[in-house]
């Protein structure tokens, strides 16, 4: 069995969150993609969650960095909500992801960008 | 122990990699799990990107041999040789990390050469109660 991941875009308090489920490949990177560039062009906060998918790949990884890259220009962070241990945070761990996104555990901390700053 | 699966190259052919992977991992710790199928995962798409030059008519071969000490994993594709990166893409670089987990997640990586391709070996030593008998 194929497992197919599940995307959609729901705004909720002055977000813009994709919420995905699943486990983001190769297979789903081109929706992805076209979920991340509607995200990234929106004016509310985007927020990207991903404490439902159980797979993370490189290429999921290259559609976020090309996301956050797209928000420099408008000085806006590219969140991504994760839960804590999970595969989806150890990737952005090795890959050094720190970095280019803002990584947090809830949408409370979100909402606190120096807290979720050294999650 | 012995396992084998052969694939057809398609993107869907990863999830299944995965599965087969997971089957073969038991009795790994949960983070020794995950990274396995993290590098894995992270082989198959690059046999299915770079490693299949005819597409979906190519084939990928996962074979999982376990001992008392080490399961190993190979992933066989029909590509061409290739040198893996050394070091790691600048920061602004989106791409190209997938060697690199590689590295981070098992104990061993090769990467080498068989009749049909390439083969990418990778390695993760067994702890205590996760021995192939």
């Amino acid at each position: 069995m194929i497992y197919v991941a599940d995307i959609r875009l729901i705004p909720e308090d002055g977000w813009l969150l994709l919420v995905a489920r699943g486990e983001l490949d190769l297979l789903n990177a081109p929706a992805l993609q076209e979920a991340l560039s509607i995200l990234t062009s929106d004016a509310r906060n985007p927020l990207v969650d991903l404490r439902d998918v159980a797979y993370l790949d490189s290429e999921a990884l290259r559609q976020l960095g090309r996301a956050a890259a797209s928000l420099r220009p408008t000085d806006r962070d590219l969140v991504v909500m994760v839960r804590p241990n999970s595969l989806p945070e150890r990737v952005l761990h090795l890959c050094g992801w720190k970095r280019l996104v803002r990584i947090c555990h809830s949408l409370d901390e979100a909402a606190r960008p120096e807290e979720s700053r050294n999650a | 122990m012995l396992r084998v699966v052969d694939l057809r190259a398609t993107p869907a052919a990863i999830a299944e990699a995965r599965a087969f992977v997971r089957e073969a991992s038991w009795g790994l710790s949960d983070q020794d799990r995950m990274d396995l199928l993290l590098a894995a995962g992270e082989a198959t798409t690059n046999a299915v990107r770079h490693g299949s030059p005819r597409g979906e008519r190519c084939r990928i071969l996962l074979i999982c041999r376990r001992t008392e000490e080490w399961l190993t994993l190979t992933i066989h594709d029909s590509g061409v040789p290739f040198e893996p990166p050394t070091s790691l893409p600048s920061p602004d670089e989106p791409g190209g990390r997938g060697v690199h987990v590689m590295r981070c997640c098992v104990d061993e990586v090769a990467f080498g050469r068989w009749e049909m391709g390439n083969v990418v070996t990778l390695r993760k030593r067994l702890g205590d109660g996760a021995t192939g008998k």
